[in-house]
């Protein structure tokens, strides 16, 4: 990894706590549409939430990975 | 104690579109940073000396900054990096001036989730861009199916963790400094003003690192190397 700045290191780690709950958040949203379409409730709204805790935890390692893999 | 609401004020209708008190105050900055930037750069001197001095110092920092991550292609981020840098932390600390919050015309613009919004999709719709343009349409679009379908999900939550972020820091900090003067009016909220001055430049340092860290991302060839 590049030598990564206090601040960029901070602006990364902020990160985490953000995007695993924006990825729930859509995971959910996009769950309960499907859901509401289908009217298969709580099927698709437990599984897009279980989608966006697993995208929230893939959009962290990516950054990290691909910040390593660049330096 | 001042009144604090979530929704922006409507001033006036520009044609359909309502023009609320943060986008007026988003004018302001911007005007702000047009007359400095042109004071900065109206007598240019080899040997820089005081305000353009000032400017030059803060504008190597962010390109230090740039190429230290992206590499030589740091510099392609800069404009944009360092505007939405100086853009939001003028906007974040001009909103502690008196008149800010007091009066109707004027809000600070991070504290109104449509502004951050804003930005956040600006900056998505931009490295989607440099995306496209640095590893072309198919491989753009490969990303998406292999290796991980998770890549959708995860490209769509950073513009909305960038926007709540911001507004959520800068709304935050409005909340307290109006309860803290409501409460303890004598020269506790001089520490909270303190306070809220740093975390306008974080959360300035947070977004526009943000954006060089996605964009640099972006533009990057997956076997390993940059493009330069």
């Amino acid at each position: 990894m590049r030598n990564l700045s206090v601040w960029q290191a901070v602006a990364i780690a902020s990160q985490v706590g953000f995007v695993m709950a924006a990825a729930v958040a859509i995971g959910l949203f996009a769950g309960w549409y499907l859901d509401s379409l289908m009217h298969t409730s709580p099927v698709f709204t437990a599984l897009g939430a279980l989608a966006g805790m697993a995208g929230g935890i893939f959009s962290c390692v990516q950054i990290v990975r691909d910040l390593q893999r660049n330096g | 104690m001042e009144h604090i609401s979530i929704q922006a004020t409507v001033l006036f209708y520009l044609g359909p579109l309502p023009v609320t008190n943060s986008i007026f105050s988003a004018w302001i900055t911007t005007a702000v940073l047009v007359v400095g930037s042109f004071l900065a750069t109206r007598r240019m001197k080899l040997i820089p000396a005081g305000f353009q001095n000032l400017v030059e110092y803060a504008i190597e920092l962010l390109l230090g900054v740039c190429e230290t991550t992206a590499g030589p292609q740091g510099r392609k981020f800069l404009p944009f990096v360092g505007t939405a840098f100086f853009f939001i932390l003028f906007s974040n600390w001009m909103g502690l001036l008196p008149g800010y919050g007091d009066t109707p015309w004027l809000r600070s613009s991070n504290s109104d989730l449509n502004v951050t919004a804003a930005m956040a999709i600006v900056v998505f719709f931009l490295v989607q861009g440099w995306a496209i343009k640095a590893q072309g349409p198919f491989r753009y679009l490969k990303e998406f199916v292999v290796p991980n379908p998770l890549h959708l999900l995860s490209e769509l939550s950073r513009p909305l963790s960038l926007a709540f972020r911001l507004f959520g820091n800068i709304f935050a900090g409005e909340v307290l400094l109006a309860t803290m003067a409501a409460l303890l009016p004598l020269a506790v909220p001089a520490v909270f003003f303190g306070l809220e001055i740093f975390v306008g430049i974080v959360q300035a340092l947070i977004f526009s690192m943000l954006t060089l860290v996605f964009l640099t991302i972006a533009t990057m060839q997956h076997g390993g190397e940059t493009h330069h």
